[in-house]
């Protein structure tokens, strides 16, 4: 079997499933991205600008900084914690 | 799969990778440096980070990151699979040519036994490992120009450098070479273009490896080495047969008896007076790396690097014959300072000394 890193060896094969699908995300963009070069070379209306990742790098380096940051479980958006919300309802003044 | 999504597919874990080696390794540094006193030693540092989602975020990284790369949907195993007829016959035509050349460039031995070790362990996560599968040589070579990321097309630099530093450890020029373990030839290449009067000879374990290492010799036009299929503990070769042994990430993929062997073999092949150096992985700035690598280790299927690190070298060195036995560190590329360096990096050190001129030396 292979060896496992977290406590749930569970999470480890979830992972596993997860960077499996995103590698699949990427190659089908590249394939999207070629596609719509070639029909915009062919003259087909209404192609987004078709751009090469290899001239695009920074999309990559994009797409695996949002991939990346899933894994550290950082808050997108303020929520308060459990003490803050009682600091809150005693109407107190609640720090972060 | 086609080559477009292939390599679409090894870019995403090339880049990947070095988001692990530029941002989790210094990020997971800070947070042991943050929490533990800068002496701390390896055992501290693996209790402090091991229960950490950090750390094992990390590891399961550095694990999966290698295993999608060779056997993952767009890996370089079922790659090359589906590419063995269009890939093979360019090689084994070139291996053909080198075996019946006068003398020989390439000598394979079918019959020599292989090592129990090398055989239990699919090294580098490997499929397979490299004895058997003939398109092992080609897997390796285009697995080894992506292992360590920050150099991208600059890992050539790496055994360009080694080559400068080798021969400037040499008393005089070499007039012979050897090179120990020299896989599918990305060592010993840069010695013959440095050196294209020099007879060398290259020897690795894998048939697979020296066929690609002739045919690639053949494509750059190095026709002056011999690729030679035989144990770098125990060659076959003449005592003194090279003023100048080297070995290239040999050392670590041995257990403690057989590099005790090959430190003992390179000083016998080397001519009195003459230089071994070998480049590996050994002088290890602190206890978190040292914690990092020995998980290294055990991740990338390189079982035998962590007992090297427990290893006297020098000892070792000195009890196989040599004398003025130096370790040194070595930076793979320009500007890498080897004690300073902010990412993930191979502890490269080289392991050199020189066999005496005489007896009484």
């Amino acid at each position: 079997m292979e060896p496992t890193y977290f406590p749930d060896p569970m999470t480890d094969r979830l992972l596993a499933m997860c960077m499996t699908l995103a590698t699949e995300t990427w190659v089908s963009r590249q394939r999207i991205e070629r596609l719509e070069a070639r029909l915009a070379q062919a003259g087909v209306p209404e192609v987004p600008e078709p751009h090469s990742p290899a001239a695009n790098p920074e999309a990559l380096e994009a797409f695996v900084a949002q991939l990346m940051a899933a894994l550290d479980g950082q808050l997108a958006s303020k929520r308060l914690g459990p003490e803050q919300l009682q600091t809150l309802l005693r109407g107190g003044v609640a720090h972060e | 799969m086609n080559e477009a999504d292939f390599l679409a597919a090894q870019a995403f874990l090339l880049a990947v990778k070095r988001h692990w080696t530029t941002q989790r390794y210094p990020a997971l540094r800070a947070m042991a440096q943050a929490a533990l006193p800068a002496d701390a030693s390896a055992q501290q540092v693996a209790q402090y980070l091991e229960p950490t989602p950090a750390y094992q975020t990390f590891a399961w990284l550095e694990r999966h990151l290698q295993k999608m790369k060779y056997s993952g949907a767009y890996g370089l195993a079922p790659y090359h699979d589906q590419r063995r007829d269009a890939l093979l016959p360019a090689v084994e035509a070139a291996a053909a040519q080198a075996s019946a050349a006068v003398p020989p460039r390439l000598t394979l031995q079918p019959n020599m036994p292989l090592p129990a070790y090398y055989q239990a362990v699919d090294i580098h996560q490997h499929p397979q490992g490299l004895a058997t599968n003939p398109l092992a040589g080609l897997m390796y070579e285009r697995g080894a120009r992506s292992t360590t990321p920050m150099l991208g097309a600059r890992h050539q630099d790496l055994h360009t450098r080694l080559t400068d530093v080798a021969l400037g450890l040499c008393a005089q020029p070499p007039a012979r070479v050897i090179d120990l373990a020299c896989g599918f030839g990305k060592s010993t290449l840069p010695f013959a273009h440095a050196l294209p009067q020099v007879p060398i000879t290259a020897l690795d374990l894998s048939a697979p490896c020296l066929k690609t290492a002739a045919w690639q010799a053949a494509e750059q036009g190095a026709r002056h080495v011999h690729w030679l299929q035989a144990n770098a503990c125990a060659t076959g070769l003449p005592d003194g047969s090279a003023e100048l042994v080297t070995s290239t990430m040999l050392l670590h993929e041995l257990p403690t008896p057989e590099l005790h062997q090959a430190l003992a073999e390179s000083a016998r092949l080397c001519a009195p007076g003459g230089q071994v150096v070998h480049l590996d992985f050994w002088l290890i700035r602190d206890g978190f790396d040292r914690f990092i690598y020995n998980g290294h280790s055990d991740r990338n299927n390189e079982p035998f690097m962590k007992p090297l690190f427990e290893t006297d070298v020098v000892q070792a060195m000195a009890q196989a014959g040599l004398v003025d036995v130096q370790v040194l560190p070595f930076a793979e590329a320009e500007g890498v300072d080897p004690a300073a360096h902010p990412h993930w990096r191979f502890p490269w050190t080289v392991i050199t000394g020189r066999r005496p001129a005489s007896a009484a030396t």
